[in-house]
């Protein structure tokens, strides 16, 4: 049934699903990191907005 | 190299050089899918050798990353750097994920190859650990509610985890395992025909790029989320 696909062989059951996993696992771990980095990023403004930093002295 | 790494001049590069880094990351993927596809079959295992292109970048990434973090942790311990564990803590997932994926595709191509799905000969024994390993440094990580407590101990348990790396790499030579001894890192030249080769490089250079523009991300977030910490700390106390 899994004979041969995309004329990759008797194992082409074998290759696919290992191509399969390194896509779902690079594809989820791109897509991770960037949402990580979206809420730590939307968090931090968030913060920086309800306690702005103090302007620096300036000379009168 | 110290000055770079200081989290706000860190955050500076990182923001500059991501967008570029991440597009060469996803040309270079690209490429080397396409020569996993285009390469020839092996005259003995067929097409199954096309398993390799992803198996063999995986378990490099799965051994690079733990490297990544034991020089984190020596900055950890040693130096105290602010860089450094928010380095060690940003690679350990994506080790995990890399270790996973050598693990799998490593079954993968040995059912058809060599009869079976797993033997626990040293070679994959040791990965198996090393995928535990980096279980238990995150698992650690998230018990110790103490961040600078948590980086220490997570930082000496990596260390010591470090002796595993060298288990790992030379586990072919040391024991006789089901496993092949190394086909590429020889004092010789290698031992594979350059049509196999090149895909090989390619993709393990893809992966070690994916692996670089995450890690620069994951880097950032967590920074990120340590500003935050403290801006509530200092909220706290203010109030």
């Amino acid at each position: 049934m899994m004979d041969n696909l995309f004329g990759l062989g008797p194992y082409s059951g074998y290759i696919l699903a290992c191509y399969a996993a390194a896509f779902a696992v690079l594809a989820g771990l791109a897509l991770w990191a960037r949402l990580s980095d979206r809420a730590a990023r939307e968090t931090l403004e968030q913060l920086e907005a309800a306690h702005p930093r103090r302007a620096p002295r300036t000379e009168a | 190299m110290i000055s770079i790494a200081n989290p706000a001049r860190f955050l500076a590069i990182a923001n500059a050089v991501l967008p570029g880094l991440a597009g060469l990351t996803w040309i270079v993927l690209a490429l080397g899918l396409w020569m996993a596809f285009t390469a020839p079959a092996d005259y003995q295992q067929g097409e199954t050798v096309r398993i390799m292109f992803i198996h063999v970048p995986s378990a490099w990434l799965a051994l690079f990353a733990w490297s990544v973090m034991s020089i984190a942790s020596l900055g950890v311990l040693v130096w105290k750097h602010p860089l450094a564990d928010v380095a060690a803590k940003a690679a350990a997932p994506l080790g995990a994920a890399f270790t996973f994926l050598a693990l799998f595709t490593g079954a993968m191509w040995g059912k058809p190859m060599w009869g079976t799905w797993w033997v626990w000969d040293a070679r994959l024994t040791s990965v198996l650990v090393l995928f535990f390993m980096y279980l238990g440094v995150m698992a650690l990580r998230a018990a110790i509610d103490e961040p600078a407590q948590g980086a220490r101990l997570v930082a000496i348990l990596t260390l010591v985890g470090f002796i595993n790396i060298p288990i790992v790499k030379f586990s072919v030579d040391w024991w006789n395992t089901l496993h092949q001894p190394a086909s590429l890192t020889r004092l010789d030249a290698p031992a594979i025909h350059p049509d196999i080769l090149w895909p090989l490089l390619v993709c393990a250079l893809a992966f070690t790029l994916f692996f670089t523009t995450l890690h620069l991300i994951l880097m950032r977030a967590e920074l990120r989320r340590r500003r935050a910490r403290t801006l509530r700390l200092m909220a706290v106390e203010r109030a």
